[in-house]
């Protein structure tokens, strides 16, 4: 395993620890992002997970933030805490590239609405990290800046799209990470670096300012290294209206009695090591008196299929004119997933909505019996960054895109390392706006897997 | 008055610099629509509610 957490330091610490210790002024917000930024200096010339780190701007807003704490004026959940954000947000003043070199040229001008809502919590934006070229794709070699790698294996995939952000949490870089998840790009780099991920209810947290890539399946997300970080900044960023109980989501939740269902069709054709910690996993959830039931829904490959024709579809709406204009500035993968969509009829297109919708609601009545639905998120290990064909299959075949399909929130968490030293996970789903008995139910899976172990120390 | 030749005015297209395996990836993922097409999207009944998709309702 290669990684960059100092066990112990102050980049070892959850959000919400490091939240307790600026309030109880053992830490300050200086130190806190000083202490990121140097653990970014120190390794992430091996990992890439960023594109740009705002170095000077975030030690400025940290000296800012320990003076308005100092002067006991009111501050935000997030006050003084170094968040990562995907560089396919809008953050004012800063190029938005899309890790391509359609999009290098595009200058922020104003925040994106989520941006916004982070700042006005008193979170600190530390830098923008490495994404698939548009959120698709996959890791490219041939764009303006490398792919992120996988901390607990530089020589393997972290999961995308949103690879630098979770690349970043796993290895210490931020507390937190925002991220986009259109077909799992924030559930995949949470199962592969060992982080928690989650994909909210459809429109749950704003999307303006965020560079589409396929508006009917596209949902802002948040990575972080625990349920509880996810709650906290759930609570802080999410839609006004969106209904969310924080001290709920947080509170001790024994699994005891909780009927969960289990969507064993999911995890066939995984590979062993998936199988073995998915069965493990399942477990121990009996054993701390999970009540686990099986739970049917449509094939995968139904889910699959119809997610793809829908990204496909808007995702070449979106990028026509300018991969018509200059499609030199595309990577060979962004340009081999984005046009594909020329060749869906408008007549398949009007169809896949349509079956999503069926496909939603068939989603909707299977969790109508459960408190909530689990299923693996990846079938596959990591694979090596550098196997074209094993990314390949990693999209081909996951277990994410049905609940971008039917809007759900999900959570993707780790239970573990496998045999091969990578992280081991599984997803969680929810009834519609259920986000607080969701993220409760993960806190208490959490506690019952235990902590994962942090990704070792190597410069 | 002599015309211009109308392929001048032609957008080009993007495919035309594509290298063969770009093709093949491409014509695959054509064999994947239309397969998925003609097994689920064809039987699909014809109802109200069908035809209200949410990027149509106001």
């Amino acid at each position: 395993m290669v990684g960059a957490v100092e066990s112990g330091g102050l980049t070892s610490l959850t959000l919400a620890e490091a939240s307790a210790a600026l309030s109880k002024g053992a830490v300050s917000a200086r130190d806190l992002v000083a202490a990121h930024l140097d653990a970014i200096a120190a390794y992430d010339g091996r990992i890439n997970a960023f594109i740009t780190v705002h170095s000077e701007a975030a030690l400025a807003a940290a000296e800012a933030a320990d003076d308005v704490r100092s002067a006991g004026v009111p501050i935000g959940p997030l006050h003084g805490l170094p968040i990562a954000v995907k560089d396919i947000f809008d953050v004012a003043g800063t190029p938005t590239t899309c890790h391509s070199g359609a999009g290098g040229d595009r200058m922020a001008i104003r925040d994106a609405a989520v941006i916004a809502r982070l700042r006005a919590a008193g979170a600190i934006v530390i830098g923008k990290t490495a994404l698939h070229e548009f959120a698709t794709g996959g890791p490219s070699f041939d764009l303006p800046w490398p792919p992120a790698s996988n901390p607990w294996n530089l020589a393997h995939h972290p999961g995308g799209s949103s690879s630098g952000s979770g690349a970043a949490v796993a290895a210490g870089f931020a507390l937190a990470a925002l991220g986009t998840d259109t077909a799992g790009s924030v559930r995949h780099p949470a199962s592969a670096c060992g982080i928690v991920g989650l994909k909210p209810t459809y429109d749950a947290i704003e999307r303006d300012g965020v560079f589409p890539l396929a508006p009917t399946l596209d949902h802002v997300g948040l990575l972080a290294r625990s349920a509880t970080d996810i709650a906290i900044l759930y609570s802080a960023l999410r839609r006004p209206g969106a209904p969310f109980d924080l001290a709920e989501a947080v509170a001790d939740s024994p699994l005891a009695g909780r009927r969960i269902g289990v969507i064993e069709a999911f995890a066939e054709g995984a590979d062993l090591q998936t199988q073995a910690g998915f069965i493990d996993a399942l477990d121990r959830l009996r054993q701390a008196g999970a009540q686990i039931v099986p739970l049917e829904l449509p094939p995968l490959e139904v889910f699959a299929a119809c997610g793809r024709l829908i990204l496909q579809a808007e995702a070449y709406a979106i990028h026509k004119p300018w991969i018509d204009a200059r499609p030199q500035d595309y990577g060979k993968r962004g340009m081999q997933r984005i046009l594909a969509g020329r060749s869906v009829d408008a007549a398949s297109y009007i169809n896949a909505q349509r079956l999503r919708r069926r496909l939603a609601d068939q989603v909707e009545a299977a969790l109508s019996t459960v408190d909530a639905a689990l299923c693996t998120s990846s079938l596959f290990q990591p694979c090596r960054i550098d196997d074209a064909k094993a990314v390949d299959a990693t999209y081909d075949r996951q277990a994410r895109t049905p609940f971008n399909l039917s809007g759900h929130p999900a959570v993707a968490m780790p239970t573990g390392v496998s045999p091969s030293g990578l992280p081991l996970g599984l997803q969680l789903v929810g009834r519609h706006w259920s986000e607080t008995a969701l993220l409760a139910l993960a806190a208490a899976a959490e506690a019952t897997f235990g902590p994962m172990p942090r990704v070792p120390l190597s410069r | 008055m002599t015309g211009s030749d109308p392929s001048e005015d032609r957008p080009s297209d993007p495919r035309d610099s594509l290298d063969p395996e770009d093709r093949a990836f491409l014509d695959r993922a054509k064999a994947a629509q239309q397969s998925f097409a003609r097994r689920w999207l064809t039987d699909l009944p014809v109802s109200l509610e069908a035809w209200s998709p949410p990027w149509l309702e106001l």
